[in-house]
């Protein structure tokens, strides 16, 4: 039996096929999959936040939460499991309300997607497909079997990457 | 967290300003609407999603932004049925959000204006200082990614947000609401020490 593993805001996790990983309602948060197709092996997180630097001291951090601790615990956790070969796909990072007058933090999905890409190429992860930016939310779901991406929005249905 | 007797005082804010928007609602709908408050907490932000009916809900929101001392968001949350009725009941004819055009979005920023204006007004009352505000911006989307975008826009490092529960008697139909009210680390500090009777 295949499961939906569900992962919440600024979480993170690791599943092998048969089973889909998937998050519901991102808004400016991105989702990010890091996958071996040959191992069958995937982990998704739910980034909130690009840089880990902002988290104030003496606070326990959430490796799910920012763009760079969520990457390197991904790769981490893949290679302990073997994994050679990573890519990348990833979707979220909207700017779901318009303001007559944008400040810096209102950007905020757009700076998440571009920190994700930063890490990525660190760590020289190519990234296969994205779907980033716009003004809708999305809910998405990885079939860690076929490395497919399914978006779905209000607006606009179902789309695969 | 809050102790019972803050939780209390955030509640009779709720009803304050819930108060506020029904008057306002009323004199703008030209129906008689009452709002009740059922409960008014502070949340952990990664519960709210849940709260407002799972974070795919389709819903349709209000988002206003609070500058001077106390400076955070408003954020008003309907489910779409309930707000295409209030826009239906506005404009004088059955509206469908699926057809967002220019009438319903100004018809919806119009709700969206007086209620979160209303709350502000109340917030401002309250702590007897003066809340500017801008003209509030709408979205019509998950609950989950309208939530999330305003948290970590306001917020990133908080983990709570004020939560207010209503239910609104619009013309004898029931809908309920979602008031979200997000404070910056500094203002809700300020709130604490206002609510404690030394600020």
């Amino acid at each position: 039996m295949a499961d939906v593993l569900k992962i919440g805001i600024a979480e993170w996790k690791q599943t092998t096929a048969p089973n889909r990983l998937r998050t519901a309602g991102l808004g400016s948060c991105v989702g990010v999959i890091l996958y071996d197709t040959r191992l069958q092996l995937a982990a998704m997180a739910h980034v909130m936040l690009p840089d880990s630097t902002i988290a104030r001291k003496n606070q326990t951090i959430e490796v799910g939460k920012y763009a760079d601790t969520a990457i390197d615990a991904l790769v981490h956790s893949l290679k302990r499991e073997g994994a050679t070969r990573l890519q990348a796909k990833m979707a979220g990072g909207a700017q779901m309300f318009q303001f007559k007058y944008e400040n810096e933090a209102m950007r905020i999905g757009e700076r998440n997607a571009e920190a994700i890409r930063q890490a990525l190429k660190v760590h020289r992860i190519p990234l296969v497909a994205e779907d980033c930016g716009g003004h809708n939310g999305r809910t998405i779901e990885f079939d860690v079997a076929t490395s497919v991406l399914s978006i779905r929005t209000v607006s606009v249905g179902t789309k695969e990457l | 967290m809050l102790s019972e007797f803050e939780q209390d005082l955030l509640k009779e804010l709720g009803n304050i300003g819930s108060g506020h928007a029904a008057t306002a609602l009323s004199a703008m709908l030209s129906k008689p609407v009452n709002i009740t408050v059922s409960s008014a907490e502070m949340e952990p932000i990664t519960y709210l999603p849940e709260r407002v009916g799972g974070p795919e809900r389709h819903v349709a929101s209000v988002l206003l932004e609070l500058d001077g001392d106390i400076r955070g968001m408003i954020l008003i949350l309907f489910a779409v049925e309930d707000a295409e009725q209030m826009v239906s009941t506005l404009i004088g004819m059955p509206y469908s959000f699926d057809s967002f055009d220019e009438l319903g979005q100004s018809a919806w920023e119009e709700v969206g204006n007086i209620m979160s204006g209303a709350y502000a007004r109340a917030l401002g009352d309250w702590l007897q200082t003066p809340i500017m505000i801008q003209v509030p911006a709408t979205a019509i989307d998950m609950a989950g990614s309208i939530v999330e975008f305003v948290v970590t826009s306001v917020q990133p490092e908080e983990d709570a947000a004020l939560y207010i529960d209503t239910t609104f008697m619009i013309d004898q139909k029931v809908s309920a609401g979602h008031v979200l009210f997000l404070p910056t680390h500094g203002s809700l500090k300020r709130i604490q020490e206002r609510l404690l009777g030394n600020g």
